[in-house]
């Protein structure tokens, strides 16, 4: 049994920003020194009718683009009604490993690029890992 | 179910590991008033070491009309951090609003003078945590409300309790 220093622990990741649609907008979850993150699920609110994509442009870079409610948790609410509470899933099992010299790397882009700026929250569950590195 | 009939069931033993460890569930209630914030304690007792594995949770949606009426509209104004009592280790990065977190999530309140109330969420799926709480720790959860109303906030802890350790 370990207590304080337990390897492992849950920890999770919330970011909540306003883009715009007519760019590429980037995401960026930093990890602490020391520790590697190993990522369960993304959920993901916003404000927006709009299709969005994220892509992890990290060690494992994807050709292209992933509709967010292909894996992730989505919650997608109609304009203005960004606190409304919606359903909570369970998001789609991610299981990847990012080490923490390397941050973890959403890039949205909108389908849409005639949309107005729109909120998005996210949160990414997770185990924060002792990597042992001093 | 057929499967039970491949083992054999050993009481005894089942009863002595029980008697050291058992499932429990460990509930933190309570409210925030009013745009402002709160911690919500528990403890985990003197009785042993608690492996939460899941966790699910309620909350209100409350807020003030025109004539200073009490309505449910169904927006979420609490945001949550969870914190180890026992070392303050933080275990979200930033306050997270419950909505992203909770399920069942949102429920209807008394309080509420409105009919209209939109519906409640029903019971999805509790999230993963799987995290060791020691011996006489706390569970801390700080709480922020941005409403114009206090809202209550309910978070259960599913998990095993390890007397003794």
């Amino acid at each position: 049994m370990v207590l304080s220093t337990q390897k492992k622990v849950p920890y999770f990741y919330f970011k909540e920003m306003i883009l715009d649609p007519k760019m590429q907008n980037d995401i960026i979850f930093s990890i602490d020194y020391g520790y590697n993150y190993l990522l369960r699920e993304i959920i993901v609110k916003t404000n927006s009718t709009i299709k969005i994509d994220i892509l992890r442009v990290s060690h494992n870079r994807r050709e292209e683009p992933i509709y967010t409610n292909l894996f992730a948790n989505n919650i997608e609410l109609s304009s203005f009604d960004m606190k409304k509470v919606g359903t909570t899933y369970k998001g789609k099992i991610q299981n990847e490993l990012f080490t923490f010299r390397e941050p973890i790397f959403l890039r949205i882009t909108a389908k849409e690029k005639n949309q107005m700026d729109y909120n998005i929250q996210v949160v990414l569950k997770g185990i924060l890992v002792n990597s042992g590195v001093q | 179910m057929l499967n039970v009939f491949n083992k054999s069931i050993d009481s005894n033993a089942i009863f002595t590991l029980q008697s050291k460890q058992y499932q429990e569930k460990i509930l933190v209630s309570g409210s925030c008033k009013a745009n402002s914030e709160t911690v919500l304690k528990t403890s985990i007792s003197s009785l042993g070491s608690f492996i939460s594995q899941f966790i699910t949770g309620s909350f209100t949606t409350l807020t003030k009309d025109e004539n200073e009426n009490i309505v449910d509209h169904g927006y979420n104004n609490l945001k949550i951090k969870l914190v180890d009592g026992s070392n303050q280790r933080q275990l979200f990065n930033d306050y997270i609003p419950v909505d992203l977190l909770l399920s069942l999530g949102r429920i209807r309140s008394e309080l509420a003078t409105n009919n209209d109330q939109p519906t409640p969420s029903q019971l999805f799926y509790p999230f993963e945590f799987e995290y060791l709480f020691g011996i006489n720790s706390e569970i801390l959860i700080y709480v922020q409300n941005s409403s114009d109303v206090a809202q209550d906030l309910n978070i259960c802890f599913h998990g095993i309790r390890t007397v003794g350790l």
